[in-house]
C-alpha cells in the first residue's frame, strides 16, 4: 500500500514536470523588430594642388608645399619673405563623404615665431562645383595646365585672375563625388618689421566644410 | 504483477517527459509555433505577428540623402486557423545624419485561437553599445547622450487583441546630433504577449 502511494506520487510528479513546459510555450511569446541604422560622414578633401608664383619671388624664396594624409590640410613653407612676396596655391578639393557638403573660406595658420602673421594678406576664388568625371567637357580637365602667373593672367602677382570661368561665393553646396578648384592668392603686405624681413614661415591651408543639409 | 504494470507505466512516462526535455533543448524560442503543433489535445494557439499593410517614410520632402527599407521576414502560418503572418520586422536606414527620421508603420496581427493581451516592449540594442533610456524615449550611448531616438505610437502595451484582430503602430525613428559618422547602430524591439486573463 505504501509502495503504491509512492508510485502515484511519483507519477504525479512525473505528469506535472511534462505538462508544465508545453503549458508554459502556449501562453506566452515574443516578436520582433530589429533595426540597423547607418550614419553617413562628410569629407570635403584637396585631391591635388599647386603652388605657383613669379619669377622673381622664386629668385630669393624657396617655397615647398606638403599635403596632410587626409587631404584636409596643404602646408606651405616660404623662406626670405619680404614686402610684395606672394604665392598662388590652387586646390582641387572634392566631396568624398556620403552627404551634401558645404564648402567655406578656408582657414589659415601659422607656425609664426616672427610675428608675420598680422602682415598677410589673401583672396581666394571658387570654381564649381563641377561633376566628378573629369572628361574633356569639364572645365576641371586639365586644370592645371597652362596654369601660369603672369600680367596677362591667367594668375596675376596683384591677386587677380582671368580665368573665362565663372565664380562662385562659399559657403555653397558641393554634391557627394563633386569637385571645386579653388585659387588662393597669399601676399605679404608692403608693412612687413624689418626685424621680420627674410624669415621663415609656415603656413597652414585648411579646408572648412558642414553638412549641407 | 501489478508491479510490473505499473513499473512499465512509469517508464514510458519517465520516456515521454525526457522527450519533451530533449525537443525543449534542440528547439529554442523560435520553434514556439512548432511545439503547438503538439498541442492537438487542446487545439489552442498563442499566435501574433506583423501582416500588410506596412508603410514607411522619411522627412526628406525634396532631397533625397537618407534611406529606409522596411520588410517582413520568418512567414509563418497558424497550425488551428491557418491565418498567415511573419514573425519579425526589419528596419534598415542607410547614408543618415543628424536630424533624419523615419516613420514606419506596420501592422500586428492575432492569428492565433485565443484573446492576446500586449504586456510589455522591449526596446534595446542587441550588440550592447547602446542603452534604452526610458525618460528621454532614446538609445543613449556610454556617456548618456541621446544617439537614436524611438517612439511606438500609439502605445500598444496593454492592448488585448481578440483572434484575427490587427493593430496598427508607428515606430518613429530619429538620428540625433549625437550620432557619429561612419557608424552603424542597431536596436531591437520586442514585442511580448500572452493569453489575455478573463
Amino acid at each position: 500500500m505504501k509502495t503504491n502511494k509512492i508510485y502515484v506520487t511519483f507519477m504525479l510528479l512525473i505528469i506535472t514536470v511534462s505538462i508544465i513546459g508545453i503549458t508554459y510555450a502556449h501562453w506566452a511569446d515574443t516578436i520582433h523588430i530589429f533595426g540597423t541604422a547607418k550614419i553617413a560622414h562628410i569629407k570635403m578633401t584637396i585631391i591635388s594642388y599647386k603652388n605657383l608664383t613669379s619669377c622673381c619671388v622664386k629668385k630669393y624664396s624657396n617655397i615647398t608645399s606638403e599635403l596632410s594624409p587626409d587631404g584636409h590640410t596643404l602646408t606651405i613653407t616660404g623662406t626670405g619673405l619680404k614686402p610684395c612676396w606672394f604665392i598662388w596655391i590652387g586646390l582641387k578639393t572634392q566631396n568624398q563623404g556620403s552627404l551634401p557638403a558645404y564648402i567655406k573660406p578656408p582657414e589659415y595658420s601659422f607656425d609664426d615665431p616672427n610675428g608675420l602673421k598680422n602682415c598677410f594678406e589673401t583672396k581666394e576664388y571658387y570654381y564649381g562645383p563641377y561633376p566628378e568625371a573629369e572628361g574633356p567637357a569639364n572645365p576641371i580637365h586639365n586644370v592645371w595646365g597652362g596654369v601660369k602667373v603672369s600680367w596677362r593672367g591667367p594668375l596675376k602677382p596683384d591677386g587677380t585672375v582671368t580665368f573665362p570661368n565663372p565664380t562662385n561665393t562659399p559657403p555653397f553646396i558641393v554634391q557627394p563625388g563633386e569637385k571645386v578648384i579653388i585659387w588662393i592668392w597669399i601676399h605679404v603686405k608692403t608693412d612687413i618689421p624689418d626685424d621680420a624681413q627674410g624669415k621663415m614661415l609656415t603656413l597652414y591651408v585648411n579646408i572648412v566644410d558642414d553638412i549641407a543639409i | 504483477m501489478k508491479e510490473k504494470t505499473l513499473a512499465i507505466i512509469i517508464c514510458i512516462l519517465i520516456a515521454l517527459s525526457i522527450l519533451g526535455f530533449g525537443y525543449a533543448q534542440w528547439n529554442d524560442t523560435i520553434t514556439v509555433a512548432g511545439t503547438l503543433q503538439f498541442g492537438y489535445w487542446n487545439s489552442i494557439s498563442i499566435n501574433m505577428g506583423f501582416v500588410d499593410p506596412l508603410k514607411y517614410s522619411d522627412n526628406e520632402a525634396t532631397k533625397d540623402v537618407g534611406q529606409v527599407n522596411c520588410y517582413y521576414t520568418n512567414y509563418k502560418i497558424d497550425p488551428e486557423t491557418s491565418m498567415e503572418a511573419y514573425n519579425t520586422t526589419i528596419i534598415t536606414i542607410s547614408n543618415g545624419y543628424p536630424g533624419y527620421e523615419v516613420k514606419c508603420n506596420l501592422t500586428l496581427k492575432n492569428i492565433g485561437t485565443q484573446t492576446l493581451h500586449i504586456n510589455k516592449t522591449v526596446i534595446s540594442d542587441p550588440t550592447g553599445t547602446l542603452t534604452w533610456n526610458s525618460t528621454l524615449n532614446a538609445l543613449v550611448n556610454v556617456e548618456g547622450k541621446p544617439i537614436l531616438n524611438i517612439n511606438i505610437k500609439p502605445n500598444i502595451v496593454c492592448n488585448n487583441l481578440e483572434s484575427g484582430d490587427t493593430l496598427e503602430a508607428e515606430i518613429d525613428i530619429q538620428i540625433t546630433q549625437n550620432s557619429e559618422e561612419c557608424h552603424t547602430y542597431y536596436f531591437q524591439i520586442e514585442i511580448a504577449y500572452e493569453e489575455a486573463k478573463p
